[in-house]
């Protein structure tokens, strides 16, 4: 062995180039004499060269995420995902307002807004119907005089009664986007995410907006494998930690083993958020929400346990 | 980005800000291998296959860049993928031959090399954990032996010697054995 070690760190010496005139041109003759050697030389260069392709791999991954996670890319193959929520949300502005119907819940996340209220700005946007660029907020139901009320503040001693939010009005907010023209809303669609959080002063915030998590989540999430795709939703909670990582991520609802896995994934692989604040200090704050994975023409969802 | 740019971040080491950049030619290639029975994961690996060779070539120095970037990047995507379908033993129905045109003249053989640094890459992930990490400490990250023997826990700077010899040689094994097995075709790292 100790030859060998030798003749390796000779062949190390020759490819780094640190050989004089002389060495190398020594070198260079045993190299045509010895067959054994030259095939030395190019495999120890074949895997020095494949231990920098490994080592350069994790930045050419990292900044593929910052590259998707700025810009919706629109070559969606397959099943469409869609992420559908069964409750929409208000506007920072429009709070606090009545809803469509009165559910019975301790905490709504978000009141839905009636589409055509939303004022268009500007024409040419609307052609983007499913970006969505609404704040979270958290609104409070308490029933005072046998009528509902909806409260910004979360009221105490109040009678609350607490339930899942499941209304049926989803909201399509615009704003501007950069979305490609191939993409069409037969093979997206998209509808805010009813995202329940605990209740705190300064909602936490993914970075770029809620608009952007939608893109993250878009871009991100797959069905696990595309011959089995199932029509289904995965309700998923999880903590955005007081210095933005994300935590605890944990299913609340699932669909199977599969499925389970990759929302725990996507959620996983989340950049960091900007913290929830309770007086002038970053809380850990929890939050939960549904995933819909929709197959057209798929296997309906096996029954949920 | 402009092309100059990107190659002096990449000769100066900011690695994430140059890929970040080159990423913006990724629909291109996209659109090309989902025209030709490719998916978008397809498309994704060949991409990340292009850029690392890409930033491989740039950083030893054996570039002369006669074209554009994205041309440049372009055509590698192009090469490897009739290589895959070739060995999904699938041609390139929807090809552009206007696309042909712009083909750097000496392509293949900037590439005749890559095939194998692939499968030596390959090889090299078969490796336990632990030798890999001697290998590129020792390899890429130049480290000295003492230093590595210190921070992985050997006895001593012989001992980390030993251990990288004989991490080399079973990845030289794995890479020998690969090589007949593939027959030098590209694999998807």
């Amino acid at each position: 062995m100790r030859n060998e070690l030798n003749l390796l760190e000779l062949v190390d010496r020759y490819l780094e180039g640190t050989m004089d005139a002389t060495e190398r041109a020594a070198f260079e003759q045993r190299l045509t004499a010895e067959p054994e050697l030259n095939a030395m030389l190019l495999d120890q260069r074949s895997l020095r060269e494949g231990l920098e392709r490994i080592a350069i791999r994790p930045a050419v991954a990292k900044a593929y995420q910052a590259h998707r996670f700025g810009k919706w890319k629109p070559w969606l193959g397959g099943a469409s995902i869609v992420i559908v929520a069964a409750a929409g949300w208000t506007l920072w502005e429009r709070m606090p307002r009545e809803a469509h119907e009165e559910p019975i819940i301790e905490q709504v996340d978000q009141v839905p807004v009636d589409p055509s209220s939303v004022a268009p700005s500007d024409t040419t946007q609307r052609t983007i119907p499913y970006e969505v660029d609404t704040i979270i907020d958290t609104v409070y139901r308490v029933l005072e005089n046998g009528k509902w009320r909806t409260v910004k503040e979360r009221p105490e001693g109040a009678q609350v009664m607490a339930d899942n939010v499941s209304l049926s009005s989803p909201i399509y907010a615009t704003s501007e986007g950069t979305v490609a023209e191939d993409r069409t809303s037969a093979h997206v669609k998209r509808t805010p995410l009813p995202v329940r959080m605990e209740p705190v002063e300064i909602k936490p915030e993914f970075p770029g907006g809620m608009g952007a998590f939608y893109n993250y989540l878009e871009a991100n999430i797959k069905h696990p494998d595309l011959t089995k795709a199932l029509n289904g939703t995965v309700e998923v909670g999880f903590t955005i930690e007081a210095n933005g990582d994300v935590s605890n991520a944990e299913i609340v609802k699932g669909l199977n083993a599969a499925y389970n896995a990759e929302a725990l994934r996507v959620i996983g692989s989340m950049p960091k958020w900007k913290a929830a604040q309770q007086d002038g200090k970053p809380v850990p704050c929890r939050l939960q929400m549904p995933m819909q994975f929709r197959n057209p023409g798929g296997d309906p969802a096996p029954s949920l346990k | 980005m402009s092309d100059p740019e990107i190659l002096e971040a990449i000769r100066n080491g900011r690695d994430h800000a140059a890929f970040v950049a080159l990423y913006t030619h990724l629909p291109k290639v996209a659109h090309l291998v989902r025209q030709n029975s490719g998916s978008k994961d397809d498309a994704k690996d060949l991409f990340q296959d292009a850029l690392v060779i890409f930033h491989r070539k740039v950083r030893n120095g054996d570039l002369t860049l006669t074209s554009s970037i994205s041309t440049f990047l372009f055509a590698i995507c192009r090469n490897l993928w009739r290589e895959e379908l070739r060995r999904r033993n699938r041609t390139l129905t929807n090809w552009k031959l206007e696309d042909e045109a712009d083909e750097p003249a000496d392509l293949t053989a900037l590439l005749a090399r890559e095939g194998e640094y692939s499968v030596a890459e390959k090889a090299l992930k078969t490796l336990g954990e632990k030798c890999l990490d001697v290998l590129k400490r020792f390899y890429v990250l130049h480290e000295p032996l003492q230093a590595i023997a210190k921070t992985l826990g050997f006895a001593g700077e012989g001992a980390a010697k030993t251990r990288k010899y004989k991490c080399l040689e079973a990845a030289r094994r794995r890479y020998k054995e690969l090589l007949s097995s593939t027959g030098h075709s590209i694999q998807h790292a």
